[in-house]
Parts: structure tokens; sequence; C-alpha cells
């Protein structure tokens, strides 16, 4: 009993030790005055849905909410600006010398925005000749009173995506010329194809290749943005003897089929 | 005879029958009701506002700043590049400046131990790429400045920190 009561106390003691040195370290971070200040300071900007896919048409198109998290009021400003792609990687980024302003923008494209929420309407006040619309929404957001005036002064963008679908889909490819991209055993063969449809729909497909070594591949499925090229990767050509190759390209976009063949040299 | 049938077809009904109610059981998760829901997609760039640094450069060294960096996104592969926010071209370009006067070498930056990349080039830094969704996930973004001598005066350079979606 002793023994069960001495555990006990024991217990209690190295308790309140350990409850003692916690709050010795937590009086310690709170006297360090700079990263707590830091971390009292950090809010962001936000944007829900982070996506706003909608049916091309004149008009309001869809909306979308902007948040401020900071303590400060933020100058807003909401810009639709048109994707450039990656050929290789077919990873987007937002063209930020072009706007398409001409055809959408935000309601209100500028703001200031205290702590909290703000709806942004998006209109579409015409429509393209292709019927469709693929775009970032870049969010740019700039504190309205500086903290700071020197030294280094972060502002914040953050990039949603607009997708005005068209109403009648014409989904259509032009198939370029086929290369062989890498060296030694990273070799590849890619084949070049520019969207010049009005959709959206992943492009997919099969290649089969023909001469001193056979060899069948699938096409990885990408998402090529109307006006882009991007590269189609036709699988590795790893362990191929030298010589005179033909691939016949077997490709897909939303239901219609293109059928290539080209020839290569390794 | 016929009570050796009405027995056997009895014990066919009676084998067949619960295997038929088990079936149609629903399931103990759901209740029978279909469970499901949307959420709106979402992206958020957190970012602290860092009171000083890189103001003052009063010595031949290479100056080293940090600032944490946390980001929410709900679908996959979210990027996060860094870029200058005061010129997109010229010869102030990524550099920090004072008026017409600036830093010989360029601003740069990096997350985690990659290289540093200058700010001056045409293709913004990208810093840190996230694969799938994440909630407040945190980077700590490195800045480094190369002073050759000493440089008077009090500098100041805008950054913009982007957090994109890498899919149209």
């Amino acid at each position: 009993m002793k023994r069960a009561r001495s555990r006990l106390v024991a217990g209690a003691l190295s308790l309140a030790v350990v409850g003692s040195a916690t709050g010795g370290v937590i009086a310690a971070q709170a006297d360090d005055s700079a990263p707590r200040a830091q971390a009292a300071q950090q809010g962001g900007v936000s944007i829900s849905p982070a996506t706003v896919e909608a049916t091309a048409k004149r008009g309001s198109v869809g909306t979308f909410t902007v948040k401020n998290t900071t303590k400060d009021t933020l100058r807003v400003t909401v810009t639709v600006r048109p994707w450039s792609q990656n050929r290789s990687t077919a990873a987007v980024v937002l063209n930020k010398r072009a706007n398409l302003s001409p055809y959408v923008v935000g309601s209100p494209a500028s703001f200031d925005l205290k702590p909290g929420t703000r709806s942004v309407r998006l209109n579409m006040k015409r429509m393209t000749a292709s019927g469709s619309l693929y775009g970032g929404i870049q969010i740019f957001a700039k504190q309205k009173k500086k903290k700071a005036t020197n030294g280094i002064i972060p502002q914040y963008e953050v990039i949603g995506r607009l997708r005005l679908n068209p109403s009648r889909k014409r989904p259509n490819l032009r198939v370029g010329a086929t290369d062989v991209v890498g060296r030694g055993n990273n070799r590849s063969l890619i084949l070049a194809v520019r969207n010049v449809g009005n959709t959206l729909d992943p492009v997919a497909g099969t290649v089969k290749i023909t001469g001193p070594t056979a060899r069948n591949a699938t096409i990885p499925q990408v998402s090529v943005v109307p006006g882009q090229v991007v590269y189609l990767k036709g699988g590795s050509l790893r362990g191929m003897k030298s010589g005179n190759y033909t691939g016949e390209w077997s490709v897909t976009q939303g239901g219609k089929r293109y059928t290539v063949k080209r020839t290569f040299r390794l | 005879m016929k009570l050796r049938m009405i027995l056997a077809a009895s014990a066919v009904c009676a084998l067949a029958a619960p295997s038929a109610a088990m079936a149609q059981t629903p399931d103990p998760i759901n209740g029978g009701t279909e469970i499901g829901g949307s959420v709106n997609s979402f992206l958020e760039l957190i970012l602290p506002q860092p009171a000083k640094g890189f103001a003052a450069f009063s010595k031949k060294k290479s100056y080293e700043m940090s600032f944490d960096v946390q980001a929410t996104a709900s679908d996959t592969t979210t990027l996060l590049s860094i870029a200058d926010g005061d010129a997109t071209s010229g010869s102030k370009l990524g550099h920090i400046s004072i008026g017409s006067k600036r830093l010989p070498s360029p601003l740069e930056a990096t997350v985690g131990k990659s290289a540093f990349q200058p700010l001056d080039g045409t293709v913004d830094p990208l810093l840190n790429k996230w694969s799938d969704a994440m909630a407040r996930s945190k980077v700590t973004v490195k800045l480094r400045q190369k002073v050759a001598g000493k440089a008077t005066g009090t500098y100041r350079k805008i950054v913009l920190a982007t957090l994109s979606t890498e899919t149209p």
C-alpha cells in the first residue's frame, strides 16, 4: 500500500515537473518576440470554388468567393488570362502578358477586401469564335496599407481555373511530326499534336512501332488546351536496335480517332 | 413419393431463401441510403508579413532569410512559385533596388535543399509541387541575396508568391 502511494506521489511529482518544464518552454517562446510576432501576422487568401465550370454563354457564367484571413484590408484584383501549356509536360501556366477581358470579366474586377469574404461573379461579355473558353482566374491581393515599406514585401497570387465548355463539342486535332527525344537509354518517341477543336477532352491512344524491333505502347492521357501543342508520349525506345522504324499512331479525342503513320530513325 | 418431393422442394427453398434475403439486405454502413456529397474545390495561400529583412546590407556577405508558406488545395497537383512583384522585365527584374539603384546580384529563392534559383529569369522559379490534395501544408521559402560590397540605403523588393494548378 505504501509502495503504491509512493508511486502515485512520484507520478504526480513527475507530471508537475513536466508541466512546469513545458510552461518554461512556452514562456521562453513567448519571450522570443520576433517569431511570435510573425506568426500572429499570418493570414492569407483563399478562393472557392477554385474551378468555375459552365457552358459558355453570354451573361453570368459563375461565381466564386474570395476570402481574406489576414487582419488587414487587402486590395484584390481579379483577371481572367489564357493558359500557356508546356509541350513536353503538358503543365499549364498563366500567360501574364495576355488577358481575356474582352470575353470574360470579374464583377467586381477590383475591390478592397476587409477580413472576411466577398463573392465575385464572372460575366461573359462576348462569345469566342470557337464557342468555348479555357483560362486561369488570377486573384492578386496586396496589403492596402503596407506594414513595411522596405525589405521584402510579400504579395499573394492564387490562380483558379475557368472552364467554359462549348454547347456543341467539336473535337479536332492536327497531328504533327514525330521525333525521338533524349539520349541513350532515356530515348523516347513523341508525336506533336495541336488541339484545333473547342474542347478540353483528354487525348489518348496507342502507338505500334514496327522495324528492326517491334513494340506497342499506350499513350498516357493528356488534356490539351484548345490552340496549344503538346507532345504525346509514345513510350521508351530503350533496347531497340538501330534502323528505320514506322510508328502507327492511333490517337483519340472525344470519340474521334486519328490514325497516322510516321517514320523515324534510331 | 409426393411427400418426398414436397420435402425436397421445401429443403431447396429453405436453402435458397436466406441467400436471396442476404442479397437484398442493405449494406450495414449506409443502411441502404446512398451517402455522398460534393465539396467545392478550394485553394488557399497563407503568407507571413516579415517586418524586416533585406533592407540594409552593411557588409560584403551572402544574406539569407526565410518565411513559411502554408498552402491548401483540394485538387491534385498544385504549384508554388515566386516572382518579382515590382518588375516584369528590364534590368530591375529580380534585383533588390532603391530608386534607380539596384544590387548587382539577383535575389534568389529556394525551398528545402534544392539549389537557389534567381528571380531575374524569364520563367518564375518553381519552388514546390504538391501532387495530392493537402491542408495547410507548410514549406519554408529561403531567400538569399549575395552582396559584393557595402550597399548604403534602404532597399526593398516586392515578392509575389503564387499558388496555382498544373492542369487546365
